[in-house]
């Protein structure tokens, strides 16, 4: 079961790596910082496949398993020899799954004719790293959950409700605390932010992840008292009395109920990960400040036009500015479309800058499919034109500005996209200062855009996104499925000794692998809803759109893809289902005896007993 | 022909031609071999035999828990071999009552819904007299509330011999009921059986390795390879030990 669990994990890891990489963008061959290589990112993947790899490798122990370490704590092994001895099976576990992880990676960066100079290679070592990592800790983790106590204890242990404990949460506070740290302290010493930001983020993340951890305790537990009564009130219409009696019977367990919260945790990680996979759509890591936008004249007077060309010449001279494009500001409405948008003319911008035109061609190329819904509204005026449209992005790119004033042949440039000669968030904020004092403007306010990094030319498209964020549910999930049947091998022996017919079980089996499923999605969503929400009251205390905490861009909740969300999750479900149909058909294939033989852990030879 | 209808009726458990091996070829171990077997009603009756005899597995395949690969079973004039699920459950559920040496009680549950779990599995309203009465025998009423991991193994099995007497079984299987007992536990349990049997007419089958336990019986079968090795009738442990003896010695 070990094994599947990290065969499970490695696959995972392969499709995060082959989904997420832009092989083939210039800027990995350039060397420049892919969209995720930040910290806070790696993290976060680390977070995501060790949680999975956790679930997988506890939950597909048997009952068996949890015995036999308790056995031999009883009889005097130690937990550091204990956590030893599993860290060594973790290391050759990983080892084995990062080895094959690395030959389809290796083959597709070979098979990939753009592929880059040295990035790609990195990519692959970073993440089969990870999962090395992640299945490393998952064993050890493993090696001594449930606490290692002598058999009876254990047992016992596994079986007892278990009170809800505001001790429960410190784990969840600590990992806040963890992930924030870094974040916190790249605030607190940039030279945008302060000290205070620094704190206010640690703050803020560790309270955020603490108040997940109440939800979680609470959600679960409350999905697992509310069972008795969906399951009373599915009994009084007639389907299938005595299986939602053995389902609920299965729920109150406190081990599945373990197994469920680090489910929630995975859904939790999923959907953050899933919202800002989709959210982060932007263009490549090009350091841009939209600096002038909108602005106005002292005397009054719009700054368009002939001003927004005295203002480029005014630049162009500065050597900390790069290139310079005139744009035209309008708005995105309607749908979940919601932003400020900047029409480009795309001969200018690719001379400007290749990659953000090869950008914004390809990003239109797929325009009308992916955001058909969002209308434009450049001065009053509606322009019909694809949008390349970025949830939450901040900056929203759009389609050539010849389009736009072809239709309205009034409008003229009003924006400037500047450049800075040196892309690094330093040189940025120079730039901001420079372009103000140079343009005699009071403030100039950058439009979030700092360190945008590209998913949309190779990287990860929402289709495949959302199939990732699925995928992330479903595994954790399936494995809990099968894990359930596994444990209540013996149970189901017995119920089948006492009269339960095959589809009792099967239909018990089914209900409680659906419920454990709604629980967990329903619980993650509201979790991933509470750290948006979190985030963006940061946002709005530090007066920043920053995403340092980690969670995708954005400030709205406009931003959060929920339709789509719904979809995968409904997509998810509905794997669940089948994969409990699946695993629920293979109940009735022993008789009780067999059903009821001791079966060695980790062994699939049968024991046969006179 | 009314006479040999009344001795049928008057039979709890037969058995003909009764056969499991495990394993094929070289490898293959007769657990129960041919066996022709007649078990009254009314009555404990104990299978002894040496580890390995197959007593386990002959009690299984009469109680319907395992597939024989030949012969015949009946309880009373119910044939067991060849049912469908559902004729299965309804068989484990309704006509068999069967009580294993690890309690298998369910962990989650308390003792009373427990007790009750085989009336839900199969439909069966709830007979509160008869419910009450076999808590009073068994003295388990302090423990109905109680979950399985509070109580002690010998309250564990008292609750289990319960759960196998709920359902008003024709006859009750136990497969060492007292293997994990202690002394007084043991007996306690065996009291409750034979009681069961004196008080209530049930049959019950009992598998056990310990002369005392066989002497709380009325009839003994020994066995030996797989086969019928012999009987005995109002046992004694002494009586017992004698033929445990016997035996050996043709094994030996």
């Amino acid at each position: 079961m070990r094994w599947l669990g990290s065969g499970l994990i490695g696959s995972v890891g392969a499709a995060v790596l082959l989904s997420t990489h832009p092989w083939y963008l210039d800027t990995v061959a350039d060397g420049t910082t892919s969209r995720m290589s930040s910290m806070t990112v790696i993290l976060a993947w680390f977070f995501i496949l060790a949680t999975i790899s956790g679930t997988v490798v506890i939950g597909l122990e048997p009952e068996s398993a949890i015995e036999v370490r308790a056995t031999r704590a009883a009889l005097g092994e130690s937990n550091r020899r204990a956590g030893i001895a599993a860290a060594r099976r973790g290391a050759a576990a990983g080892a084995i799954v990062s080895a094959i992880l690395i030959v389809p990676s290796s083959v597709a960066v070979l098979l990939s004719s753009r592929r880059g100079s040295g990035g790609a290679w990195g990519w692959i070592a970073l993440v089969a790293g990870l999962v090395f990592l992640s299945i490393l800790v998952s064993h050890v983790v493993a090696a001594n959950a449930p606490k290692r106590e002598p058999v009876t204890e254990a047992l016992r242990h596994s079986h007892e409700t278990r009170p809800f404990r505001i001790r429960a949460i410190r784990w969840y506070v600590l990992i806040g605390f963890v992930v924030s740290l870094p974040s916190a302290i790249v605030r607190a010493v940039s030279d945008g932010g302060s000290i205070w930001s620094g704190a206010l983020l640690l703050v803020v993340g560790t309270a955020s992840a603490g108040l997940v951890g109440v939800l979680i305790e609470w959600g679960i537990r409350w999905g697992i008292d509310l069972a008795p009564v969906a399951m009373a009130r599915l009994a009084r219409r007639g389907r299938g009395p005595v299986a939602t009696l053995l389902a609920d019977e299965a729920l109150a367990r406190r081990r599945p109920r373990g197994a469920g919260i680090l489910t929630a945790i995975a859904v939790i990680a999923a959907l953050i990960a899933g919202t800002a996979l989709v959210s982060s759509r932007s263009i490549d890591g090009r350091e841009i400040n939209i600096v002038i936008g909108d602005v106005w004249r002292d005397g009054g007077e719009p700054c368009v036009g002939s001003c927004i060309e005295e203002f480029r010449q005014t630049l162009a001279d500065e050597p900390i500015v790069g290139a310079i494009v005139p744009a035209i500001t309008g708005r995105l409405v309607g749908g979940d479309c919601v932003g400020e948008v900047y029409a480009v003319d795309p001969a200018l911008a690719g001379a400007a800058d290749p990659v953000f035109a090869r950008v914004l061609r390809s990003e239109l190329d797929t325009i009308e499919t992916e955001h058909g819904t969002c209308g434009l509204d450049f001065d009053g005026n509606w322009i019909d034109a694809p949008v390349a449209y970025s949830p939450g992005s901040g900056i929203v790119l759009i389609a050539d500005a010849n389009t736009v004033t072809a239709q309205d042949d009034t409008l003229v440039p009003n924006a400037l996209l500047v450049y800075a000669a040196d892309p690094n968030e330093q040189s940025l904020d120079i730039v901001v200062d420079t372009v103000a004092e140079r343009l005699g403007l009071e403030y100039v306010a950058p439009v979030s855009m700092t360190r945008v990094e590209n998913v949309v030319d190779g990287g990860m498209s929402v289709p495949l996104a959302l199939t990732a964020f699925a995928l992330l549910l479903i595994v954790p999930l399936a494995a809990l499925v099968v894990a359930g049947v596994a444990e209540r091998r013996r149970d189901h022996g017995t119920l089948a000794a006492l009269g339960a017919t095959t589809s009792t079980l099967r239909t018990a089996m089914a209900i409680e692998s659906t419920f454990r499923a709604w629980a967990a999605v329903i619980v993650g969503m509201l979790a991933g809803l509470l750290v948006r929400l979190v985030v963006i009251g940061y946002s709005a205390i530090a007066g920043s759109s920053d995403d340092s905490i980690g969670t995708g861009s954005g400030d709205h909740l406009d931003s959060i893809p929920w339709s789509a969300l719904g979809i995968a999750a409904a997509a998810a479900l509905g794997a669940i289902a089948l994969i409990s149909a699946i695993a629920a058909a293979s109940i009735s294939r022993a008789t009780p005896v067999e059903a009821l033989r001791p079966e060695p852990a980790g062994s699939g030879t049968e024991r046969r007993s006179r | 022909m009314k006479k040999k209808a009344a001795e049928a009726a008057a039979l709890a458990v037969k058995a003909r031609g009764l056969t499991k091996i495990y394993g094929e070829g070289e490898a293959a171990v007769t657990a129960v071999g041919h066996v022709d077997l007649d078990i009254p009603q009314g009555i404990l009756t104990a299978v002894m035999g040496p580890s390995g005899s197959g007593k386990t597995t002959l009690v299984h395949l009469l109680a319907g828990l395992d597939k024989a690969d030949a012969g015949e079973v009946w309880i009373r004039d119910q044939k067991l071999t060849g049912l469908g699920d559902r004729e299965t459950a309804h068989l484990r559920g309704r006509i068999i009552g069967f009580v294993f040496q690890g309690f298998n009680l369910l962990q989650t549950m308390s003792a009373r819904d427990n007790i009750l779990l085989p009336l839900r599995l199969n439909g069966v309203p709830r007979d509160d007299a008869w419910f009450d009465e076999l808590i009073s025998m068994l003295g388990i009423g302090r423990e109905l509330s109680r979950r399985p991991y509070e109580m002690s193994g010998g309250q564990q099995q008292r609750i289990a011999i319960a759960r196998a007497l709920i359902t008003k079984p024709h006859v009750v299987f136990a497969d060492e009921p007292t293997g994990n007992l202690d002394t007084h536990a043991s007996a306690e349990v065996l009291s409750h059986l034979r009681q069961a049997c004196r008080e209530l007419g049930q049959s019950v089958v009992m598998v056990t390795h310990s002369p005392i336990a066989a002497s709380y019986g009325s009839n003994v079968i020994l066995f030996a390879d797989g086969k019928v090795a012999g009987h005995i009738t109002n046992p004694t442990p002494d009586s017992v030990l004698a033929g445990l003896d016997a035996l050996a010695g043709v094994e030996r």
